[in-house]
């Protein structure tokens, strides 16, 4: 089957979810999607680029605040709202990461999850906008499929995007720096730049689904839009789809959803313990994610296809100069 | 062949999980309630009371005979303290498991994303532990509220400090909605009775050090020190004071004060401190002492305030279904505005939009290891024992 | 007022108190790293354990904390020596950030089973309250009692290590697992010990909190974030740095929340570990890695 009509049909059937399903189920499925579409970026600057990062949540606050406060005090609409969120924290993100990707390994991880730390307390702290602890109220929100549309075209976008970087000298790049970063430079790859570029990305997307987050909520607060747990769970959903992969966060965020919500609503009362059952099983067991055990039994290709095949076309001869 | 056949199992499982988790209960005769509870995340404290004060509803209710007939019975999820769980949960409830009558979560800041939900689908949600008034200027109609409203909280203490003579007050509140209404409510009323607000100071959740505060407010000798804070921040604050060795002559610390864990937790250090509850045991509101008795024969110990708030306001909620004669919500919601009753929790009547104006707060102290009501003077128990001794002169 | 000596002197004494707190904390956070380069996510939640032993001996048989928490120690090391034989040995030399994960998994049950068994209710221990006026200046009891042993237990650890053969073995562990092997250290053997050890050190640490601070079952995962920037502070893997990191932080923060306010006291542990990160990695006492 052509592959545009495939996603053509994909799209169209998750998209018609919101015809048939209760407001419960779409509830449930705009987490899925966050948490999915966190887990895309997580995967380009920690996946790909081999960067591990525990603070990704700063940019979804960022988004959270970002658009809440145009929200309320500029009456501005609410996907504008969020995109605008997504940009301011892509524009944070420049200086941040320029500072912060001079770290490596756990230094950056630790690192990263420090500035989340001062960014909930900047929240607490600067009152006159984001009043502090109090948190921010919103307008309610009575249409839920118009979120679940904002973010299912927001985790499409990432697909899409991964799909990508996957296929391209970029992605390449990105890998190269991950496995052997001393290499890639001395081989002439500007990898600040490439650093840099992912950690736009990964900072971009998190933003906006932070402001769309924060119009479903309808309430925003320091603790919830920076929470660890955030980043954590983002985190175990790509490791349990793999990293590094195009299908692996998605893979990942959506069983991972599907079972928290499982045992969240069959266990109320040891719902977190079977979650972090589920974290342990996942790195003792499946170490390289689901996305792996599906490729090496041959259910998913394994990725980058196109440069696969652009290496193996044979190269023509030519003949050789009189 | 084989991949597509994998995958389509894999599609299957994923769909039966699905299916599984979404899928609605099945209908049933009795009524059910549904509620949640925060049982992990900062308000877990909360949890064990909230819940056992609901169970002890629904058995006594069935003792009676049920609600309009029918037999009751109770549906909880964990809110993990967390709005947007909150918000969720009450979509379950009231989509998927197509629950009777809804109740409240605890905290404002949960009951903020709830009520949006509850709102949404024209469900009557009394919120038995939020206070917040915020809440009510939304123009929400079927949120009730039957907690007293934040801004009443400390200004009991004014009061009280004034009735001593006292002349300077400090305060250092803990960041949340709540506590952002009660205490600038009390240093308003500070200001206008003529005591001097040497401090006012908001720290974040999860501090665990107040030496800086209390430093500063010892070296500007304030009377009076005003802890806006729930249990750990409570415990601290006195443990701190007393090592810091400020002696305020009315310490004050708040909600976390009135919990018997404050007292377990500090022991004789807890003498003579203030405290702000919602409720005590010996209040004379009606079916109080025998609330009291049964909670203890069936769990083991006494309720506290947030465990006699969740069940006056289920009393309340009876009450208004009971009026109304039927799940109707909208006659449930007139029902629940024209009432004017006293539950174990105190007294109830709200105003048009939903928000409490018949419940007042108590100030309360520790004396030889019990609490005392000091204010207001109608239900004090005991004199106030003010100024409380220096650190030094304790024994 | 604010330029007095007496009270730099007070707000110094603080901040070292603080240190001290966050020093206990850290001690066996440093030691699993510095030997095993694994950031133990659930070390809070065993912090936590240790001072709920503590706090069940002092309720139920009336046993004095300080007595208490040898056997607290104990109980943790072997609790400690368990996981690492069942659940951490697994995922060494595996990715980087599994003993993480794995660990933060760990700490979310073990969080849960807490709240199951002993509710959600904050416990402290009033006992050791109150402080000492000592020329002018007032020590708090507790607190100081919470940085002399975090200073005996700092002491110790770099004595255990540097001058016994269990210590050598670490370290040599620590360097270079392989060589180590060759020189008849049981390494895997001393992989228990240690991260027994990291355990035992958490309880110590757990059992004076209860003194200090209230606890609740969550109270680990509070802490545990404070814990990564004293240890990054001081130096990845050096104990004595920890200490040392322990009281910077300490300091800053009581300097912090008394000059600006106390909301950015606590933000001033995570600016100085971002500062240390990018001027010097290694910290104050670490060791340079590549």
């Amino acid at each position: 089957m052509p592959r545009a009509l495939l996603v053509g049909l994909v799209l169209g059937g998750v998209g018609a979810v919101p015809l048939v399903a209760n407001n419960y189920v779409l509830s449930v499925l705009i987490s899925l999607a966050m948490f999915t579409g966190l887990a895309y970026a997580w995967n380009i600057i920690s996946g790909y680029t081999g960067y591990l990062s525990f603070g990704q949540v700063t940019f979804f606050g960022v988004g959270a605040y970002t658009a809440a406060v145009l929200i309320i005090k500029l009456h501005v609409a609410w996907p504008l709202a969020s995109l605008a969120g997504g940009v301011l924290a892509a524009l944070l993100s420049v200086p941040l990461g320029w500072i912060m990707l001079r770290l490596r390994g756990p230094y950056f991880a630790i690192g990263m999850l420090g500035l989340s730390r001062i960014a909930e307390r900047i929240a607490f702290a600067w009152e006159p906008v984001t009043d502090g602890g109090r948190g921010l109220y919103l307008p309610a929100v009575l249409d839920l499929r118009a979120v679940y549309w904002a973010m299912v075209l927001v985790v499409a976008a990432l697909v899409g995007i991964t799909s990508f970087l996957d296929n391209s000298r970029f992605g390449l790049r990105l890998l190269a720096i991950r496995e052997d970063e001393g290499g890639a430079d001395n081989l002439g790859v500007n990898t600040t730049l490439a650093k840099l570029q992912a950690f736009v990305l990964s900072a971009f997307f998190p933003g906006v689904l932070g402001g769309i987050y924060a119009w479903h909520v309808s309430y925003v607060d320091p603790v919830t839009a920076f929470a660890t747990q955030v980043d954590l769970t983002a985190v175990v959903a790509v490791l349990l789809g793999g990293a590094g992969t195009v299908w692996g966060p998605l893979i990942g965020g959506v069983t991972l959803s599907l079972l928290a919500e499982f045992l969240w609503a069959r266990f109320p009362f040891i719902h977190t313990a079977l979650f972090g059952a589920l974290v342990v099983a996942t790195v003792l067991f499946l170490p390289k994610g689901l996305a792996d055990a599906f490729r090496r039994r041959g259910w998913l290709a394994p990725g980058r296809a196109f440069l696969r095949r652009l290496a193996a076309r044979q190269a023509p001869l030519e003949a050789a100069p009189e | 062949m084989n991949r597509r056949w994998y995958a389509l199992v894999a599609v299957a499982a994923l769909a039966a999980l699905a299916a599984g988790t979404l899928s609605p209960a099945s209908g049933q005769s009795p009524i059910v309630v549904g509620a949640s509870i925060s049982q992990t995340g900062r308000l877990a404290v909360t949890a064990t009371y909230v819940h056992q004060a609901y169970q002890l509803w629904v058995d006594d209710v069935n003792a009676k005979g049920g609600l309009l007939g029918r037999p009751v019975t109770l549906k909880v999820y964990d809110d993990k303290s967390d709005p947007g769980t909150g918000a969720k949960l009450y979509e379950k409830l009231i989509v998927d498991d197509k629950v009777d009558l809804v109740v409240g979560p605890y905290s404002t800041p949960v009951s903020a994303a709830a009520s949006t939900v509850t709102e949404k689908y024209k469900k009557v949600m009394v919120a038995p532990m939020a206070a917040g008034d915020a809440l009510w200027k939304r123009g929400y109609r079927y949120l009730i509220q039957t907690l007293t409203p934040s801004s009443l909280y400390y200004i009991g203490v004014v009061d009280l400090a004034l009735e001593r003579g006292l002349k300077t007050i400090a305060f250092i509140s803990e960041d949340s909605e709540a506590l952002r209404v009660a205490t600038p409510a009390a240093a308003d009323r500070a200001q206008k009775k003529g005591l001097k607000v040497v401090h006012n100071e908001y720290f974040p959740r999860g501090t665990t050090d107040f030496s800086a505060m209390l430093t500063r407010i010892k070296a500007l000798g304030a009377d009076v020190l005003v802890c806006g804070c729930y249990e750990p921040e409570s415990i601290l604050s006195v443990r701190q004071s007393k090592e810091l060795d400020y002696s305020p002559k009315l310490l004050f610390a708040g909600h976390g004060a009135a919990v018997p864990e404050f007292y377990k937790g500090l022991g004789k250090d807890a003498e003579f401190v203030l405290a702000s509850d919602h409720w005590d045991s010996r209040m004379k509101t009606p079916g109080n002492a025998e609330f009291v008795e049964r909670f203890k024969k069936k769990y083991g110990r006494e309720p506290n305030y947030h465990a006699a708030g969740t069940y006056g306001a289920m009393q309340v909620f009876e009450a208004g279904v009971r009026k109304a004669g039927s799940l109707d919500q909208d006659k449930i919601r007139q029902a629940l505005g024209e009432l004017d009753l006293a539950t174990v929790f105190g007294h109830y009547k709200v105003s048009e939009t939903g928000g409490q104006i018949g419940k007042t707060s108590i100030i309360v102290q520790w004396q030889g290891g019990k609490k005392e009501i000091l204010w207001p003077g109608e239900t004090a128990t005991a004199k106030p024992m003010l100024p409380a001794p220096a650190w030094a002169d304790r024994r | 007022m604010l330029w007095e000596p007496t009270l730099w002197g007070q707000l110094l004494i603080h901040g070292v108190m603080l240190g001290g707190l966050y020093g206990l904390l850290a001690l066996g956070l440093n030691l699993v790293f510095g030997v095993m380069r694994v950031i133990n996510f659930a070390h809070g939640e065993l912090v936590m354990l240790g001072g709920f032993f503590t706090f069940w001996g002092y309720t139920t048989l009336g046993i004095h904390p300080l007595v208490a928490l040898p056997f607290s120690a104990a109980v943790l090391f072997g609790v400690g020596w368990v996981l690492q034989r069942f659940l951490m040995e697994r995922v060494l030399g595996g990715q980087p950030m599994a003993a993480l994960l794995v660990t933060f998994g760990l700490s979310l049950i073990i969080i849960n089973v807490g709240l199951l068994v002993f509710g959600a209710d904050i416990r402290s221990i009033p006992v050791v309250s109150g402080t000492l006026r000592v020329a002018g200046f007032v020590i708090p009891k507790a607190r100081g009692l919470a940085f002399l042993t975090a200073m005996a237990l700092t002491v110790a650890t770099v004595a255990f290590l540097r001058w016994t053969a269990l210590g050598r073995a670490i370290r040599a562990t620590a360097q270079h697992p392989e060589v180590a092997i060759t020189c008849g250290v049981d390494v895997r053997r001393t992989r228990l010990v240690v991260f027994g050890l990291g355990a035992a050190l958490g309880a110590a640490a757990g059992s004076l909190l209860m003194l200090i601070l209230p606890m609740d079952p969550q109270s680990g995962s509070l802490l545990i974030l404070k814990a990564f920037a004293v240890i990054i502070v001081g130096g990845l893997g050096s104990v004595a740095g920890g200490l040392l990191g322990a009281l910077v932080l300490g300091i800053a923060e009581v300097f912090g929340s008394f000059f600006i306010a106390t909301v950015f006291g606590e933000v001033m542990a995570y600016v100085l570990m971002l500062l240390v990160l990018l001027v010097r990695p290694a910290g104050l006492l670490g060791i340079a890695e590549r």
